[in-house]
């Protein structure tokens, strides 16, 4: 009875079956938006489990070791898909230019078994970014400098981009596509408390020209539109040019129903305190992504891989319409 | 120079036509060319390959981006994939006529395409670009042979008074070759999938994020998985072979062309 229920779950009409829903558990992804590890979790085990049964049972396997390998390679990979899913992490954030990352992401996704408090103990801080534009406008490289700080305590300085992203305790950090000028506001409150400092991440220059946006003073009712104009666009479409700091600028800022052009260091009095336009910085996004399966599961693709040609090439030795 | 590049691709689709048409009139009369087709092939072949270079050259990157630039290196890397089945294999030498007409649609669609000069974001500036789409080709070309000896199969089931293609050998042995090159198409497809994850975690710091394209990578990797396993659960007579042969392509054509044609890049919304 066990053997026969081992023959049945070995049975190529699993695989079909298991190989049907896992099809059609990527299409529900694609169109219906599902989450891949709740569609997939269910074929993925099933697959498992057939794939397991027909190693330990089935007898061509025992004779052909090559296919024996690649199934073998096979539910590894599947194994270590399912422990990607439980320990991964996968986040954005944004960072001013000379802000330390402080593990506060704007989205992140991650397994149940990632410990998020590790984030915040990621020693890395954002220094400063410089795309370089073509003259036709096309983005260039992106040569973006940061300081991150060893186990020995030892600090280093990286630069980070296209393809080169820093490695720091497992997870990869990696500068996007989505960058912009970020002015530095320094706040007095009218009741004397101490001044501070803050950025306003203007949006993305990859959206376009609107280089403005409204924010609010915080701990104020104080609403203000800030709008950044640039002597001569970044990307600049007749000429080359780079993204960086300094740039000549306006900044113009309306507050209480009144606009006002701020230069560095110039000061808005309001009633509830000082607004300072202290310098234009910079602001980069950063995905940060974690997966300890990632040197595992391309191992093992790789010995699939091989051992599929092996197979191939031992069974196919032959040319039968040679013959005729 | 785009002069040259456009007269150096007429020349070559020309050339194809011709020996296309070749094919499939000795098929029809009977009659065996076969040198001729070869070294026309090869003629194309080599007018195509220089037109791709002088673009390349001409842009400083590879005929990756656009719909125009896709169509175009498949066109070469099927023709080439038939070319290396056509000189190996002489006894499959007639499936040329079968499959060249696809590459006619394909040739077609070339024309109509816009041939614009592309630009190729900041991403794409890397060798696993090369090793992807190239074990990409050598799917797609594995998997035409097979399609090329399926219709085989499937015409000399119509009902007809000619005996079609009476030099191949028996439909038995047609799908054994079939299915191997199927074979070949799911190593070098999983292939081209480890190194797109590859790639993908390079650039854009995940290895996969189901982009359409990437899930219909992975459906026609699947589908093509089914085809190789209903094989031996079935034991299915040629023309069912064929007929999955037929459907993995059509699957693996719409994913390489039709997901590139509606959106505006090959990976929509990660360049």
């Amino acid at each position: 009875m066990k053997l026969l229920s081992l023959e049945s779950l070995a049975s190529l009409w699993v695989t079909v079956f298991a190989l049907l829903a896992f099809g059609l558990g990527t299409v529900l992804v694609l169109k219906m938006g599902f989450t891949p590890t709740e569609v997939l979790a269910l074929p993925f085990a099933i697959l498992c489990i057939n794939l397991l049964a027909a190693i330990i049972h089935t007898p061509s396997f025992r004779g052909e070791w090559a296919l024996m390998v690649f199934h073998i390679a096979l539910l590894v990979i599947i194994l270590l898909t399912g422990l990607s899913r439980m320990t991964y992490l996968k986040g954005r954030f944004e960072l001013a230019a000379g802000e330390q990352f402080t593990g506060r992401l704007l989205y992140r996704e991650n397994g149940p078994w990632h410990d998020i408090s590790v984030l915040e103990q990621l020693p890395f801080k954002h220094i400063s970014i410089e795309v370089k534009y073509k003259a036709d406008g096309k983005r260039g490289k992106t040569n973006n400098v940061v300081l991150w700080q060893a186990d020995s305590n030892e600090k280093y300085k990286a630069v980070i981009g296209d393809g080169k992203p820093l490695y720091l305790k497992g997870y990869r950090i990696l500068p996007t596509r989505h960058f912009g000028f970020s002015p530095l506001f320094g706040w007095q409150p009218a009741d004397g408390s101490p001044l501070s400092l803050g950025t306003v991440n203007l949006p993305s220059l990859r959206l376009g020209s609107g280089l403005s946006t409204n924010w609010k003073i915080p701990g104020t009712t104080l609403d203000i539109l800030t709008m950044l104009e640039l002597k001569t666009p970044i990307p600049n479409p007749e000429q080359k040019s780079v993204f960086s700091t300094p740039v000549e600028h306006k900044l113009r800022v309306s507050l209480l129903g009144k606009s006002y052009v701020m230069k560095p260091g110039d000061r808005l009095n309001t009633p509830e305190g000082l607004l300072i336009y202290e310098k234009l910085g910079t602001w980069v996004g950063y995905t940060i992504f974690y997966d300890i399966t990632i040197p595992w599961l391309l191992a093992s693709c790789v010995i699939a891989v091989f051992a599929l040609m092996v197979h191939f090439l031992t069974k196919y030795k032959h040319n039968p319409w040679d013959k005729e | 120079m785009v002069n040259m590049e456009s007269a150096l691709l007429w020349a070559a689709l020309c050339v194809y036509v011709l020996a296309g048409s070749l094919a499939i009139i000795a098929v029809v009369m009977g009659k065996k060319p076969e040198r001729l087709i070869l070294g026309l092939m090869l003629v194309g072949l080599i007018l195509h390959t220089s037109a791709i270079g002088v673009r390349w050259n001409r842009l400083g990157h590879g005929p990756f981006g656009t719909m125009y630039e896709i169509l175009s290196s498949n066109i070469w890397s099927l023709m080439l994939a038939l070319v290396l089945s056509y000189w190996r294999i002489p006894k499959i030498r007639p499936i040329a006529a079968t499959v060249i007409p696809i590459l006619f649609i394909m040739m077609g669609w070339l024309l109509l395409a816009d041939s614009r000069d592309s630009t190729l974001p900041a991403t794409y500036d890397t060798i696993w670009l090369y090793i992807h789409i190239g074990f990409g080709k050598v799917f797609l070309g594995a998997t035409l042979i097979a399609v090329g000896l399926s219709v085989v199969i499937l015409l000399r089931y119509s009902k007809s008074e000619i005996q079609r293609f009476p030099s191949l050998p028996s439909d038995k042995a047609l799908d054994e070759l079939a299915y191997r090159f199927m074979g070949l198409g799911l190593i070098f497809d999983t292939l081209m999938l480890v190194a797109g994850a590859i790639w993908a975690q390079d650039a854009w710091g995940r290895y996969w994020s189901w982009d359409p394209l990437e899930t219909w990578s992975l459906i026609t990797w699947l589908f093509l998985a089914l085809a190789l396993h209903i094989r031996p659960l079935l034991q299915p007579s040629p023309r069912f072979g064929a007929v999955m042969v037929i459907l993995v392509f059509i699957v693996a054509f719409i994913t390489f062309f039709g997901f590139p044609f509606i959106s505006t890049s090959a990976h929509q919304g990660v360049v």
